[in-house]
Formats: structure tokens, sequence, C-alpha cells
């Protein structure tokens, strides 16, 4: 096999970019008739890892296996594991976060995530049995730290947040190290995108600076007192604030959309998609990172569209109602 | 120069004979359908869209046919094709009969891929059982069974890797301490021991810590039962029963081989069924009759009348000249020699159906080009023959005949220019000349010897190939009735360029400063009348002055031609010396030979490569940019398109 | 063994290997992206493979100007005797080849790496990645001709 290097890596990106579902193909979808038939077309794309389904309503297994796909062929082309596991990371946080939920409230039935950074064995025997040989210093840190504060008891709220903060850390940390420009970008974009949904989730909420600012994710590129200042002020505010900055149109349409329905869908959308093009602007590159962000989240993005048809087909909802919501998000 | 007159055509029918008159069209294969599918309203389209359906199904039919081929391919004992194979030859009758046995075949194919399906499972789970054996391997000596390797009452055991020194590291430490831990190597590897490690329980902190220091590794084993032989042997068995499971499976895909020549004509025939139902989307549709729009060469609309006539009557046809907004399709047509040098063009922008079919001037320069940086007699006489050799005995057609054809019509430059500087394979006709009793295989002079001769001989040509380009410009704004745009912004840059030429000779330098000075003062005080103000003219006049050093580097740029001569020319004679020096021994002269032999194919195949890009890049920045306006859209008609056969009548 | 032949032996060496050194790392980037594309896709292998070969000429263009220095110093048949002035020539003549050429290649890989993901996508535009790729060569034979015009006339005894 080749050597992993970034233009092998970045070659066989290229070929599987034309595979990625084009307008045509989800275009059919939202008019195939049953949820059966938009799965027929995802087969036709080698969707999953050609598994049979018992039912369409077993979507997620194949958009799960999906998703392995890409973790697996990322595992195996990766020129540096350091830098793509940090895409990865999101997924280890979301597998603590259940995990502490189930040693809080017992149960424990919902499945992890299988593509995360981390085996999901090794945050398991973190978790329950205190075992932290396995996992890797930041979360064997934010473990004790949770442990030490909120001991047993459970406040799902601040041990999202202390997770969510400590993944972020760890990234910033790990490119402070490995010094790359473009991921350093991306990830103060994203720090700063989640930081205003945090804001207007605590303006929906109610609740006070403090509690914001305890919230607020360091490392992007908004000041925190501007988000802590915009809390008691009309939203109008921030998107004046923001108007030169280039979130202004996320925020302009993103926080509209909130006021009107008290609902964060768009936003997160508009976020997503913001980011997305960013990736996509700059993954020319045929020796760089950039074309393997692109990639990783490409899919993430495609998945999430598969996710959104198939629940409006299961659900019988219309064929225009559906392209109305995927319009509301992606174009 | 050729774009063909192209007409538009109209032609409505009836439905139930649309699938004839298509294929009909198909077989003849000069009418480009285009797509008027979205003009109509939206009860139309609903019956026109019925076809999508269909077309999907051939698509998914096509990609099972064609899996099933490449499984067929590469597991049946069928002969497979040398380099020379030339697609079977099929008639339309045979594909027919092919086609009416459809059902049985998609049958095959069925199989086909449920085999392949039990093959892609076998194999991966011969990868999982290979992996779990090579993670077991190290373990062998290890006679406890996994299952009881963990926590009793009062002691832990686990399984681990470390490297070998931090091992030694950690039995040092524990003993240093005293603590009630003991660390076995099991086995060991280049740089890592695999330890079985026991201890108390009391100490189980300390214990782990240390090895997490060390950066032990735990091993992965859980759910294992039974000693690590044991566990090797069932393995073994698995792989043993996966492999014998595989073998027979791939005997039942040799027996299916003898399907695949029938596949390959099923496929083909699907081809042609799809592009067909494909072309049928582009017509407006009424659900009984339908509008078909396109374009065809003029010269072409007497046989489709024909054509069509012996199909149907139930058609009304009619031909009307192109409008101007009309985004008409580009076919060209030029003489034999020039065709081939069409791929040229293509591989950059096919031409504006407004413009010129630039290939009639750019086949000179471009064959004169290609001759001058090969420049070797020997390669050029391999080229010309190999070429035409090839493009025959493969029957090569469209883009792969002209470029064999290329390659055979650039050898023949490549060998007289070869001839003229006297290159015959690096300095072999040098060596060999005088063993023939003449004084030297130079016809004209020797580039490598007078170098700044060559040089000069470059630049004149890439003045002369870039005079051609704007002479083209100039002749096209004649043709438009610009005649003075010609005068202006090329025929002055002419006057300008050969005054400053005659210059630098001592017989016209007098002469040559006034042709220049009236060539600069025309161009300053024409080139700026588009602008308003009379300042504006002046500077923009001025300042086109400047273009010559576009012309100057464009000029300059064609050192390349002696570059890449120079190139081959030295790395040949390279491979010449390399040779001669093993000697003229009989057994040297083996090796010698070996060396003339593949130095001189070597360095053909970069030559050629080298050649041929830089030939391009000449015509299409240097040349191209002067006067080509690209960007038509090639024509593209109904044809019939195979894969794997040949189809006649 | 003379100084001045010293120098000009050393400028031989540098234009072999430094150019050398460029294309095989060019030639190394555009063959990694290659196989990526072909790993996929089998059928690009032909036209990923002109791209590949492009970055290649700088080293074969750096060769020759090393074995003309050869020629020059009549090394096949006792080499003549070059003065330090003379040798000190060879080696700056060596210089453009060796410096472009080891810049060119790598820069031209980048664009010809680039080409590869354009025909991994729309394998029908081969003819502008090539040219793109082409271009950036024509200062790899500049350097060429500047290299061989020095030193072609460097007297020598």
């Amino acid at each position: 096999m080749p050597q992993a290097s970034y233009p092998y890596a970045i070659g066989r990106i290229r070929v599987l970019e034309n595979k990625l579902l084009n307008n045509d193909k989800v275009e059919r979808m939202i008019e195939a008739d049953t949820p059966a038939d938009v799965l027929k077309i995802l087969a036709e794309s080698e969707y999953g890892t050609g598994q049979e389904l018992a039912s369409a309503h077993d979507y997620e297994k194949l958009l799960a296996a999906e998703l392995r796909k890409v973790y697996d062929f990322i595992e195996e082309v990766t020129p540096d594991k350091e830098l793509t596991d940090l895409f990865w990371l999101q997924y280890d946080v979301h597998n603590l976060k259940v995990l502490l939920k189930a040693r809080a409230i017992g149960g424990g039935d919902e499945p992890l995530m299988d593509t995360g950074s981390i085996v999901s064995d090794s945050l398991k025997a973190a978790v329950y049995k205190g075992d932290h040989s396995d996992v890797p210093p930041f979360v064997s840190e934010v473990l004790r730290e949770i442990d030490e504060k909120y001991g047993e008891r459970f406040d799902p709220h601040r041990i999202e947040v202390a997770l969510d903060k400590a993944g972020y850390k760890h990234i910033f940390n790990v490119l402070r190290k490995k010094k790359n420009a473009f991921l350093q970008e991306f990830f103060q974009k994203r720090v700063d995108l989640i930081n205003i949904k945090m804001l207007l989730r605590v303006k929906g909420l109610g609740e006070d600076a403090g509690f914001l600012s305890s919230m607020l994710i360091p490392g992007g590129t908004i000041a925190d007192e501007l988000l802590i200042k915009a809390l008691d002020e009309p939203v109008d505010k921030l998107v004046y604030a923001l108007r030169d900055s280039e979130y202004a149109q996320v925020v302009a349409l993103g926080v509209r959309a909130f006021e009107r329905d008290g609902s964060l869908t768009v936003y997160e959308r508009l976020a997503d998609d913001f980011l997305l093009h960013f990736v996509k602007s700059r993954s020319f590159d045929p020796l760089g990172f950039e074309a393997i962000a692109g990639y990783i989240m490409a899919k993430e993005n495609e998945i999430k569209l598969v996710r959104l048809i198939m629940v409006g087909k299961i659900n019988n909802i219309s064929t225009d109602k559906i392209r109305e919501r995927l319009r509301d998000v992606y174009v | 120069m050729a774009i063909v007159r192209m007409k538009k055509l109209t032609l409505i029918g009836l439905d139930e004979e649309k699938s004839a008159v298509l294929r009909a069209m198909q077989e003849l294969g000069s009418v480009e359908i285009q797509d008027i599918s979205d003009l109509s309203g939206e009860d139309i389209y609903a019956a026109g869209s019925a076809h999508t359906g269909q077309s999907d199904d051939i698509e998914g039919k096509l990609s099972e046919v064609r899996n099933a081929i490449d499984l067929l391919q590469k597991f049946s004992k069928a002969k497979k094709g040398g380099m020379f194979a030339t697609r079977p030859v099929v008639t339309l009758k045979e594909l027919n009969e092919v086609m009416s046995r459809q059902a049985d075949l998609l049958d095959t194919v069925a199989e086909c891929r449920r085999l392949q399906e039990k093959l892609t499972a076998l194999k991966s789970r011969r990868v999982r059982l290979q992996a779990s054996m090579d993670q077991v391997e190290p373990w062998l000596d290890l006679d406890i069974p996994f299952e009881s390797i963990g926590y009793t009452d009062t002691t832990n055991a686990l399984l681990c890797t470390l490297r070998k020194d931090n091992a030694e590291a950690f039995t040092g430490w524990a003993e240093g301490n005293e603590l009630p831990v003991s660390l076995e190597v099991v086995s060991e590897s280049k740089d890592q021991a695999y330890c079985l490690v026991v201890y108390h329980t009391s100490s189980e902190g300390e214990v782990l810590d240390r090895l997490r220091e060390l950066e032990y590794e735990r091993a992965n084993l859980s759910g294992l039962k039974g000693t690590a032989r044991q566990v090797r042997e069932a393995y073994k068995k698995d792989m043993e029963a996966a492999e014998a499971e595989e073998k027979l499976i791939l005997e039942g895909t040799a027996q299916l081989g003898e399907s695949l020549d029938s596949l390959k004509i099923l496929y083909d025939g699907l081809l042609v069924e799809l592009e067909k139902h494909k072309a049928a989307h582009r017509l407006l549709n009424t659900g009984k009759a339908y509008i078909l729009k396109g374009w065809t060469a003029e010269r072409d609309t007497k046989a489709l009348v024909e054509k069509l006539s012996g199909v149907t009557d139930a058609i009304h046809l009619t031909f009307q000249d192109p409008d101007d907004d009309d985004v008409i399709p580009v076919k060209l047509e030029n003489p034999p020699l020039v065709e081939p040098f069409e791929v040229v063009t293509s591989l950059y922008s096919t031409p504006h159906p407004k413009g010129i079919d630039p290939n009639a001037l750019m086949a000179p320069f471009y064959f004169a080009i290609f001759g001058i940086m090969m420049g070797d007699a020997g390669y050029g006489l391999i080229m010309a023959v190999a070429g035409t050799i090839f493009t025959r005995k493969m029957k090569l057609k469209g883009a792969a005949r002209k470029l064999g054809l290329l390659m055979a019509l650039c050898g023949i430059s490549t060998l007289i220019w070869g001839i003229l500087t006297g290159s015959w394979f690096g300095d072999m006709g040098e060596r060999v000349a005088p063993l023939l009793g003449l004084k030297t295989a130079v016809v004209w002079f020797n580039p490598m010897e007078d170098p700044l001769m060559m040089l000069g001989f470059c630049f004149a040509f890439g003045l002369l190939h870039v005079f051609a380009g704007m002479a083209a410009k100039a002749y096209m704004s004649i043709r438009d009735g610009h005649i003075w745009d010609a005068v202006f912004d090329q025929g002055l840059w002419f006057v300008l360029i050969i005054g400053l030429l005659l210059i630098f000779l001592p017989a016209t330098a007098v002469v040559g400063k006034y042709v220049a000075i009236a060539g600069a003062v025309g161009l300053v005080l024409t080139q700026g009348r588009s602008k308003k103000n009379i300042i504006a003219k002046f500077f923009s006049g001025l300042l086109s002055l400047y273009n010559i050093t576009g012309i100057f580097s464009d000029v300059l740029s064609y050192s390349r031609l002696f570059a890449l001569g120079l190139s081959s020319a030295i790395i040949g004679m390279v491979f010449n010396i390399l040779a001669s020096m093993l000697g003229g021994a009989w057994y040297t002269f083996i090796f010698a030979a070996a060396v003339f032999l593949v130095g001189h194919i070597f360095n053909l195949v970069i030559n050629i490569l080298g050649a041929f890009v830089h030939a391009s890049r000449l015509q299409y920045i240097e040349f191209f940019s002067k006067f080509f306006e690209g960007g038509g859209h090639a024509f593209m008609p109904l044809t019939i398109k195979t894969k794997y056969i040949d189809l006649t009548n | 063994m003379e100084l001045g032949q010293i120098l000009a032996l050393i400028g031989v060496a540098l234009s072999v290997f430094v150019a050398g050194i460029g294309s095989a790392r060019g030639v190394a980037i555009v063959g990694q992206a290659g196989a990526g594309v072909v790993s996929e896709d089998p059928d690009k292998f032909s036209q990923v493979l002109v791209l590949q070969a492009l970055p290649g000429t700088q080293g074969i263009y750096g060769f020759l100007i090393g074995f003309i220095i050869l020629i020059r110093l009549n090394v096949f048949g006792g080499m003549v005797s070059v003065s330090p002035q003379t040798g000190w020539l060879f080696l700056i003549g060596s210089l453009p080849i060796a410096i472009v050429g080891l810049i060119s290649a790598i820069l031209q890989a980048k664009v010809a790496a680039a080409g590869v993901g354009l025909i991994a996508k729309r394998p029908e535009e081969v003819g502008k990645a090539i040219t793109f790729a082409v271009i950036v060569e024509t200062y790899a034979v500049l350097a060429l001709l500047a290299s061989f015009l020095i030193v072609y006339f460097i007297p020598v005894a």
C-alpha cells in the first residue's frame, strides 16, 4: 500500500467526491414514494456496507454504517491522525455524555457511536470503573474534574458544557503544537458559532450573564464580553454588532428565525452550511488538510440530509413539505 | 478551415413510432437532439417523464451486468486478449438475438452477484480471522486460559505489551519497592515485550500508575475462552473452512465464464437502448405525438430524409437555417492530413461556432514544432511506423485513431528534422557516417555544434508562428467587415516588429528605424481609438506599446524547441556512449545492445511525451491567444456507442 | 587533481543532484496523488501517468547540463587541464538549472497534483490540467538554456 500522504489521501478523496449525492439524486429521493424507495436510491450510491435492513425504519443503522465507512476510510488514508482525530472528537464527547448520563440515571441502553477517536470500551472503563488507563489525558482530566465538582450528582447541562470545553481545549492544544493555520481558523469559527448559539439558548432560557459566561467556550474570535452584553439587549443589537463579521448572514437569518419560532434549527443549519462553505472554498490545495476536512464535513452533512428525508418519508410528510424544509436549510 | 454548416431540424411524429425513428437516427449517427423537454407545461411533462423510470431501470441492469463481466473476467478461465486484442465484431442480428435472451442472461448476472457477495463476505471473514490470529500469536506460550486471567479475591492478572526496556524498568521498580507484583515476559518481538502482570489488589493504584508511565498497552483479548493455542487452533479451522468455501465458489464462477461473451454483447445492447431512451427524454412529448428538435449537418439532410422515409410516412420533418441567437453545435471537417491535429485543439476547447476552425492553420506548425523538439531520424522512423501499424491493427476509432495518426505524422516530421540535423538515435549517425564513406550525417546544420544558429532559428520560427496567429485574427476582422481593425491591431504591429528586426541588419538599419517609428507612431495614434477623451486616447495608445514585451516573451518561449531537441539528442548520446564503453567482445556486445535498446526506448517515450505537451502548449498559449475563440460545444449526435464490441450491419 | 577540475565537477554534481532531487520529489508528490485517484478509479491510470511524468523533466535537464560539462572537460578521454577561474565558471553555469530545476519541479508537481484532482472529477479536462502544469516548466526550460549557453561557451584550453 502506498504510504499515507496528503497527495494520496486527497487523490482518493477527489474520486470519492464524485460519489457524493448530487442534486439529481437528492431530488429523486425527495420525489420517492416510500422510505424503501429512498433506500434503493441510496443503495445505488453504495451507501452503508451493503447490509440488508429488516425495514426502512432501521435507516439509522445504514447511516451509522455509512459514517463508519467514512471513518474507516479516513483512518486508512490519513496523513496525520492527530489532526483527523480532531474531527472525530465530537463523537467521543457525545459518547462521554451518553455514558455519564447512563451512569447517573441507570439504564445505559443508548448505543455509543463507533466513530470516536477513542475506543468506546476504554471510555466505558473510564466512566464506570474509573480505569483511566486507556483514555488520553484530557479525557481523564475532565472526568476527574466532573467527579470532583459534581460527584455523582448529575447536572446534565454543566457536564455537557464541561465536556465541550475540554474537547475544544484539547483541539486548540493539538493545533498549537501542529501549527495548522487552516484548522485553527476552522475551529475558531466553529467555536464562535457555538458561542452565539449558547447565547441564544441562554436567552431563551431566561438565565443570567453568569450562567452564560460559564458556558462560553474559549478559543473563538468573538469577545465574550460582546456576547454577555448582548444577553440583556434586543437581538437586533447583536445582529448589528456582527454586521461586518463573516457571520453577518448566519446571525441575521438565524437569529430572526429564532425570534420568530424560538427554534435554533435554522441557525444550526446555517452555521453548518457556513462552515461547510468555508472549508469547501479552501479545499483546492492538493497538498493541504483542507480537502480532507472538506470530505468529512460533506459526508456528515450528506448523512444529516438523508436523515431529514427519511424522517419525512417515514412520517408521511408531503414531498413539498420535505423540499421546503430542505430548501429552508440547504439553499 | 471548416466548421460544417448546420441546419436546425424539427420533426413531429407519432408516439408509437418514436422508438423506431430514434433507432434509425441512432444508426445514421448524424443528428444531435436538443433538450426541449422542459419547454412543455406541467401536463405534457408528466407524460414525458414516465420514461425516466425506464432508463433508470436500464442503468441498473447495466451496472449489474458490468459487475458480472468484471467478476467473470477476473476469475473465469476464458482467454484474455493481448495488447493488440481488437474488439469482436458483432452484427445487428446477433445483437438482437442476444437481447432476446435477456431474461436468461440476467439470471446469470444475478447468480454472479450472489457469488460476488459470498466472496466479499468470505474475504472479510478471512481478514478478521487473520487479525485475530495475529493478536493471539504473541501469547502462544501462555498456558493459562484467557478467561481465568483477571480479578480473583486478592489478586489481579492482566496481559499487556511494553517496550522491552520498560518491562525491565518495571521489574526493577517492583523489586526496589518490594511490591507484591510479578511480571512475566510471555514472548518478545523486535522491541516489544508481551507480559503477564500479576499483582495483589492492595497495590493496584501504584502498579497501574507505574504501568501507565511506562506506556503499557493492554492486550485486547476480552471474550476469548481457552488457552492461546486452543484459540488459535479454532481460528485455523475457521480459516480453512473459509478457504475451502472460497475455492468452491471460484469454481462455480469459472463455470459461468462461458456466458462472458454473451454478457458483453448484452451490455452493449443495453447501452444502445439507454442512449435511445435518454434521447427520448429530450423530446417534447404530448402522449400521442412528440416533437423533436435537433441539429444536423446541411449535407446530411438528404440521407436523413431517405432513411426516415424508410421507417415511416407519418412524420413531419423540416429544416431551417440557424438564427443569430441559436447555440449551434460545432462539427469540424478537415482534410485527412489535418484531421489528426483536431485532437490537439479539442484538448483545449471546441471552436466557437462563429469563429474559425484553427486546425488547418495550426497543423503545419504543430507538425514542424513536434519534429524539431524530437529531432531524431531514428525515433521519427519508429514513431511513423508504430503509429501507422497501431492505428491499422487495433482498428482504432474516433479520438484514439486521430491520436495514432498524429503520432505517425509527427514521426515523419521528426524524421525530416533528424535527417537535416544528422541525428540518428542520438549521435549514432555521426558514428556510422565515416563507415559509409560519408564525411558527416548532417545535411543542414548540427544544433549541438551551432547552438546560436539554432536559437536564432527557433526565434524566427516562433515569430512566424505568432505572426500567423495575428494574421488569422486580421482575417477574422476583415471577414466580419472590420478592415480597419485588422490594419490597426495587426498590420501596424507587423510594421513595428519588422522595422525593429530590420534595425539589426546593417544594410537596412536606417530603413528599419523609420519603419519601426512609423509603426510605433501608428500604434500610439490608433490603439486608444475606443476611448472617448483625446488624452485617454493618447495614453492608452502609448501604453499599448508595452505589449511588445508580450510578443517578445512569446517568441522567447520558442527556445524550448531547442531545449527539448537538445535533451533528446544528448540523452540519446549518453546511451550510445554507455553502450560503446562496454567494448567490442561478443559477450559484452549483448549488454551493449541491451543498454542501447532500453536506453533509446526510454528516451523515445519520455521525449514523445515532452514534445507532445510542449508542442501543444505553444499552440494554446502563444498561438491560440492571438485569434482563437473557444467555448463552442462539440456536435454530439445520437449514435451507437459500445464498450466491448464493434457493431456492424 | 586540479582545483579547476574539482570545481567543474562540483558543477556537474550540483546540476545533476539538485535538479534531480526536485524531480524526484515532484514525481513522488504527483505519484501519490495519482495512486490515490487510481486506487478508487483504475481507468484514470493513463491520464494520471502523463501528469506524473511532467515534473520529471527537470532532473533530465540537470543531467544534461552535467553531461555537457563532462564532455567539455573531455572526461571520457583524459581530462583537460582547467584553471580555477574556468572551474568557477562551470560551477556558476550549473546553478541556473540546479536551482530553478529544484524549485520548479516541486511547484510544477503541486500544479500537476491539483490537475490529478481535476481529472478525478472531470477526465475530459485532461488537456487543461496538463497545460497548467506545462506552463510552470517554461522557467526550467529557460534555466536549461541559460546553463547550456554558459557551459557551452566557456573557453577551455
